[in-house]
């Protein structure tokens, strides 16, 4: 009954299943742009790469609106599904898609009426007709390009996450496909690209829509919409997938910019990096999207020891994969550049790249960190900082006085993020000595033995113990009979009906109890189907809640029970009055 | 757990104390069906009854329903902690409770 090895063992099992498709889905929205920019650069040539470089902050912004809007929408009917409510669910969806629809409408009816001002804006006097050309029909392939952010996300929230990756796969593969024909075959040079690129998100468009509503799943036609529409909501809650997009669109906006006007034949370089950039996300944002999850999970109960397991095995993980990348880049980087149609020795930008992706890797943890954690502010400075405003900063410097070493800012930036933090948090524990390490985690809750783990076999009888058991908790922290009672009785009643409804007969529970701010909490933990009991206690259904009698006798005796479902891992909150 | 019974003529004594939860009620359940034949008078006695779960609660139900039939059910001497749980389920409504010795 020891809660690190409960925790150990959670952590590793839960943890190493969702990497792996974690980071497939990342890489199956990414490789799209790594790959085009090679076979524009090696087909097209460098005039190819940098015009691809320029105009990806358009791209960019379809991005930023189909993320804001889908990851919005995915997690609000995520909600609704947690309550039970698969209509609401269906209705939130259907509003997410007629508000992308919008949006994305807008938005390329803006660009397309004022297609010359902004590609003279993007490319400055480096602007051509065959760039213009290029950008109308990328314009036009952002409204697919954003409709398909929905399919996406509602595959994954489905749980057919292999579905939504493969499906973004087949479009990085059909779009190589065209690529080829296109301008390899049919000459036609960088528009050639553009059509490839607006036929492949096409493509994908129908194909996500088409798998998501007609083949099987929750999500099914014909479209409902919500009533209220709840935009805002959408909006608020999808804003820091969307921030993501909008930090790295304004990065290569601005960074393309400096360049430009500075050292101008840094573009192609610049256009390379992105590409490798944009490839490493994999395990950049893989690494810390796996964990963010549980860590908000532990945040909640308070369980310092499993945020550091988490913690220290990010870390590990993430510049393990970064560390044999960064490797891997050096070795061959005659070939990489290549691959890209450079000619010129790229080992100095990818000797800077290699390096600041361990640093990146570090902060984007930290900054993972942050979100599970709620300090949303916090995170978002990580992401602004290393991404535009410090990049920004040190191009500006290094173009002016050293234009050689500009890649430098690579490395810097995020070395300078890490200082900024790191000196953050040893600036607050000075403040508050309470606060542990850099985490500035508050270990008094360990210190002062308030808290008690252990496991709980899926046995009626292992379950009626584990009441008992909680009873020498109750009696320590001096708790009332009444107390007690709620206490035990929330176990028995939680346990009894996730045996049934979600672990069929097999498993375990992990729980936790703590005291902490004159508040007790306890936390059941249990690996099954998702099953949130809480709202169907209530039901009108006489038998459904007559079979969750427990339940509703819980709810009605404690201060708070709270449901989450996180990786098919379903935990309990219950804090006693 | 522990069951005691007392039968006089149509009248049933049961006292039960110690914890009536998922482990301990299938087997008050079945004392209760083996012993309520020709059973009008039905007492529950709960002076040292320590625990009480949704699964004892099915059973008092069973056996309240069961009693509407053939007579009377009452339970008696509920302590602080259990008629709490009576009173947030809606079952001090349906049981007719009665707390003094009697």
């Amino acid at each position: 009954m020891s809660t690190m090895k409960a925790d150990e063992h959670f952590l590793t099992s839960t943890y190493n299943r969702y990497l792996m498709p974690t980071m497939a889905g990342i890489l199956g929205g990414t490789v799209m742009v790594t790959i085009d920019s090679m076979l524009v650069g090696s087909i097209v040539g460098e005039t190819g790469l940098m015009t691809v470089n320029l105009f990806l902050p358009v791209q960019l912004v379809f991005s930023v609106l189909g993320s804001l809007v889908a990851s919005g929408g995915a997690v609000l009917s995520g909600q609704e599904r947690g309550r039970n409510n698969a209509e609401r669910s269906r209705q939130i969806m259907g509003t997410s898609i007629q508000l992308t629809l919008v949006l994305a409408t807008l938005s390329v009816s803006a660009c397309l009426i004022f297609l010359r001002p902004l590609t003279r804006l993007l490319a400055g006097s480096a602007w051509s007709a065959d760039m213009i050309k290029y950008a109308r029909v990328l314009i036009l392939s952002g409204l697919p390009k954003t409709l398909l952010y929905v399919p996406v996300y509602y595959l994954r929230l489905d749980g057919r996450n292999s579905l939504s990756a493969g499906l973004l796969l087949c479009m990085a593969g059909l779009n190589i496909a065209l690529d080829l024909i296109f301008m390899q075959v049919m000459g036609m040079g960088i528009l050639g690209s553009a059509i490839a690129c607006a036929v492949s998100m096409l493509t994908a468009c129908l194909l996500g829509y088409y798998l998501l509503l007609f083949r099987g799943g929750s999500f099914v036609w014909p479209l409902a919409a919500s009533r209220p529409p709840r935009i805002m909501e959408t909006l608020k809650t999808g804003s820091p997938a969307a921030l993501d997009n909008l930090t790295f669109a304004f990065r290569i906006l601005v960074i393309n910019a400096l360049l430009l006007r500075q050292a101008g034949h840094y573009i192609v370089y610049f256009a390379v990096i992105t590409a490798v950039s944009e490839f490493a996300l994999f395990f950049i944002n893989g690494v810390p999207q796996t964990a963010q999850p549980i860590l908000s999970v532990y945040g909640v109960e308070k369980g310092n020891a499993g945020i550091r397991l988490l913690m220290k095995r990010q870390i590990v993980t993430g510049l393990a994969i970064g560390g044999v990348f960064s490797l891997v880049l050096l070795v061959f980087h005659r070939e990489v550049t290549a691959l890209f149609g450079v000619r010129q020795d790229m080992l100095f930008p990818f000797l800077c790249l290699a390096s600041s992706l361990l640093i990146a890797q570090i902060n984007n943890i930290m900054s993972g960190y942050y979100t599970a954690m709620n300090r949303i502010g916090e995170a978002n400075l990580i992401t602004a900082l290393r991404i535009l405003f410090l990049p920004a900063l040190f191009v500006v410097f290094l173009a002016a006085f050293r234009p050689e070493s500009v890649w430098l800012f690579l490395p810097l930036s995020e070395l300078l993020t890490l200082l900024i933090w790191l000196g953050a948090a040893l600036a607050k524990t000075v403040k508050r000595p309470g606060l542990s390490g850099v985490l500035l985690l508050d270990d008094a809750l360990e210190k002062s033995g308030n808290a008690i783990d252990f496991t709980v076999l899926n046995d009626p009888e292992e379950i009626c113990l584990a009441s008992e058991r909680i009873t020498e908790f109750c009696e320590k922290n001096n708790l009332t009979p009444k107390q007690t009672m709620r206490f035990s009785l929330a176990i028995e009643e939680i346990m009894t009906v996730m045996a049934e409804k979600s672990l069929d007969g097999r498993g375990s529970f992990d729980v936790r109890a703590f005291a902490s701010e004159g508040k007790i909490t306890l936390r059941i933990r249990c690996a099954g189907r998702q099953y949130n009991p809480i709202p169907l206690s209530s039901s009108d259904q006489d038998e459904e809640a007559e079979s969750l009698l427990g339940i509703k006798m819980i709810t009605g005796m404690v201060k708070q029970m709270l449901y989450i479902s996180t990786f098919g891992v379903n935990s309990f909150f219950v804090q006693i009055q | 757990m522990d069951i005691k019974m007392e039968s006089v003529e149509a009248a049933l004594l049961v006292t039960v104390s110690g914890r009536l939860d998922t482990t301990t009620a299938p087997q008050l359940e079945q004392e209760l069906n083996a012993s309520l034949d020709d059973v009008t008078e039905l007492v529950l006695d709960f002076t040292e009854l320590e625990y009480l779960s949704s699964a004892g609660l099915r059973v008092l139900l069973g056996a309240q329903k069961r009693m509407n039939q053939q007579g009377s059910m009452v339970v008696r001497n509920v302590n602080q902690v259990i008629m709490e749980v009576f009173d947030i389920t809606g079952f001090s409504g349906i049981l007719t409770i009665v707390n003094h010795e009697g």
